[in-house]
């Protein structure tokens, strides 16, 4: 009783001003820090998917742990930020093999063997494609800033450092994802993923390049620490917008092959 | 030949100077297979030899698509009965060359919206895995029963108007009637009219003829049309089916008792005249997403055009069983043929996908629809060199009413290396079982293993 007597007694109408005081500019601060940090993403995506159109040729090259590599290759064709289409040119055996990913988790699978498209659910997002290290959930063009909320891990001079985890209602087989953003260009270099069970799960780096108005992904290397292998996406013959039709995303130019 | 003479056709014609001009080179692509399969039992009896070559040529000059399938092969044994028989290669070394598809497209054709796609061609309806109770332009291709779901191309003319970006109407016209490849081989029986006889006439002679419709687009023409549409992030399309069943019905059945000179009673010989009804199929299909699984259903109504009775004539002297006059075969009612289905895929990467089924492709009527249900567990190993099927199969049943006494399973587990790009090597085995008369019963002597290869280039 004699505590909680003194305590009530310690506490002076000027100290509980100071508390309010202080409370508000942390809540102040971290709203703005919040706020940069999501006008940081909002840049980054802006970088990331720059330009109306985007279509680039791919070469997957595949290294598990013993070094032995395999190669795929494909093109690409985005528009926007929310539709992408993208075609296996080789080897043989998955030559024609494309993926459709278009608005509100819309996703179609064509495989020329089957002669139909297949619409794909959800399940295969944390999956990998066509042996790569990389998702269906990596190969989806959505922008970042939609999908998940940022936070300010760090700063340094020439990098920030954001802390990514889904928005609510959105749906990512990723329960966090760090992302190092180069501070001047805005775009990123690096991005670690953590899975749902809060283990780190794939570290990608990328390398960009500046092709005309726009900075724009050459290479990512994507590690999955779990499987201990890796992919290189190199990126060439670049071109950005070209005027790419919508027609090219759709379900009947998917099963044109 | 007539494949080989279409290959030089396609050739000649992909190389004529004015598709050479545009920028688009002449593409080739296909595969090597080989598929080998033998007897689990006894002396372990080859029951399967095929290696073929499945060549894809393709030539593009905007708008214009000109594309050939073909398939040459060779199929099975030597088929050799006399000294004569050796002078003839064909016999020796069994070749076969088919033409699965040859076809020209043209998108865009008169209008944005219009694809126009003439020549044999596949026409792929449905949402569900290998089996599809709507796809029913394109004759079953039984050949290799246990590959269900193969189709043979018909020659058609393909109509594909976009109405929209996620909506279509497809008018489908084939002029020619092609009825289906049956099983070969050691498999012949299993979908055949024999198979279908009252057991009391299971031993008996049997011998068919097949009536084909007249040659005439009246009589031997198909019609299909299908709308396609996206709607609450679910694809659906509805679709309808004027066509020939392409599995055979009897329309009359003669029984007679043959006398041998080595017998001294007779044994039952059953003639069959064969036909190839029409009907219409109205059939719907969606594929979707519930939660993170992925959803597909079909379902086909398909109505005869007319009742099929089958004439049934006696012999003269007196048979030890009842033989009716007559046999209504298929009643002018409506049945419905379905297909509902799920697939998942772990977060340890292993896929799951099962599916059930009323009604096989040679059940007709209400009748004699059973209910299947076929599961699958794939599951890459070895950071994707290794793809095993630890759990691959179906059970059906064929009698709901006694499930115990009338269900067939079949198990097919395969193990395949994938650790070369464009090699694919499977080892596996077949295994069927089970009582009453489901179809994976009618195989219970053909538990077999199968080793296959296939390399892609």
């Amino acid at each position: 009783m004699r505590n909680t007597y003194s305590f009530k007694s310690s506490i002076s109408p000027g100290s509980v001003f100071t508390v309010f005081a202080f409370l508000a500019v942390m809540c102040s601060l971290q709203e703005i820090m919040a706020q940069d940090a999501a006008d940081v993403l909002r840049r980054m995506d802006d970088v990331v998917f720059a330009g109306e159109d985007q279509t680039s040729g791919i070469r997957l090259i595949m290294t598990d742990r013993s070094g032995n590599e395999r190669v795929r290759e494909a093109k690409v064709w985005q528009k926007g930020s929310n539709k992408r289409l993208f075609r296996f040119t080789s080897p043989a055996a998955e030559a024609g093999i494309a993926f459709l990913s278009l608005p509100d988790d819309v996703m179609y699978l064509y495989m020329p063997a089957y002669g139909r498209e297949r619409r794909i659910a959800t399940h295969v997002r944390n999956q990998s494609f066509a042996g790569t290290d990389f998702s269906y959930e990596d190969l989806e063009a959505l922008r970042y800033s939609e999908r998940f909320e940022a936070s300010i891990a760090e700063e340094k001079d020439n990098h920030y450092i954001l802390r990514l985890v889904p928005l609510p209602g959105t749906r990512s087989d990723y329960s966090e994802i760090i992302v190092t953003i180069n501070r001047e260009h805005y775009y990123p270099e690096r991005m670690k993923s953590f899975d749902r069970g809060g283990q780190e799960y794939k570290i990608a780096d990328y390398r960009f390049e500046r092709k005309g108005d726009y900075w724009t992904t050459t290479e990512i290397r994507m590690t999955n620490l779990k499987r201990q292998h890796s992919t290189r996406m190199i990126f060439d013959d670049i071109e950005f917008d070209t005027g790419l039709d919508d027609d090219i995303f759709t379900v009947r130019n998917l099963t044109r092959y | 030949m007539k494949a080989l003479i279409y290959l030089g056709a396609l050739l000649t014609l992909a190389g004529q100077p004015a598709l050479l001009a545009q920028s688009n080179p002449l593409i080739f692509r296909g595969r090597v297979e080989t598929d080998n399969r033998l007897l689990l039992r006894g002396e372990n009896e080859w029951v399967w030899n095929e290696n073929r070559l499945d060549l894809g040529i393709e030539k593009r000059a905007n708008p214009l698509r000109i594309y050939g399938n073909i398939w040459l092969r060779h199929l099975g044994p030597s088929i050799v009965e006399s000294s004569a028989d050796l002078q003839d290669k064909g016999r020796i070394n069994p070749i076969d060359a088919d033409i699965r598809e040859l076809y020209a497209e043209v998108y865009g054709f008169v209008f944005d919206e219009l694809d126009l796609r003439i020549g044999r061609q596949r026409i792929a309806w449905g949402t569900a895995d290998m089996f599809n109770p709507t796809d029913n332009l394109n004759p079953f291709d039984l050949e290799d029963i246990l590959d269900f779901g193969r189709r043979m191309g018909s020659d058609a003319i393909d109509l594909q108007w976009h109405l929209s970006h996620q909506s279509s109407l497809q008018l489908v016209y084939i002029p020619r009637f092609q009825p289906a490849s049956m099983p070969l081989g050691r498999f012949s029986d299993v979908l055949s009219v024999r198979a279908a006889l009252p057991e009391v006439l299971a031993q008996a002679k049997y011998s068919d003829e097949i009536i084909l419709p007249n040659n005439s687009l009246s009589r031997a023409s198909s019609l299909g049309m299908r709308w396609r549409g996206f709607a609450l992030n679910t694809d659906f399309s509805l679709s309808y089916t004027y066509s020939r069943d392409p599995l055979p019905l009897p329309a009359k059945v003669s029984i007679d008792i043959i006398y041998e000179s080595d017998m001294a009673a007779g044994r039952p010989a059953v003639h069959a005249t064969l036909i190839y009804p029409r009907h219409h199929i109205f059939g719907a299909d969606l594929s979707g997403a519930i939660k993170r699984v992925g959803v597909w259903a079909e379902a086909a109504l398909f109505l005869p055009e007319s009742e099929i009775v089958a004439q049934v004539e006696l012999p003269p002297h007196q048979l030890p069983f009842p033989v009716q006059g007559e046999e209504v075969v298929l009643k002018k009612q409506t049945y419905l043929k379905f297909i509902a289905g799920a697939d998942y895929t772990t977060t340890g990467g292993s896929y799951i996908n099962m599916q059930y089924l009323r009604g096989f492709i040679h059940e007709r009527g209400r009748e004699q629809l059973a209910d299947y249900i076929f599961f699958q567990l794939n599951r890459h190993l070895f950071q994707n060199r290794l793809l095993i099927k630890p759990l691959s199969g179906g059970v059906s049943v064929s009698d709901r009413n006694s499930p115990f006494r009338n269900y067939s399973v079949f198990y097919a587990p395969e193990v395949s290396y994938l650790g070369v790009d464009n090699l694919d090597i499977g080892i596996g085995v077949y295994l069927f079982g089970g009582k009453g008369d489901g179809i994976f019963n009618n195989l219970k002597e053909m538990n077999m293993l199968r080793l296959r290869l296939t390399a892609s280039f």
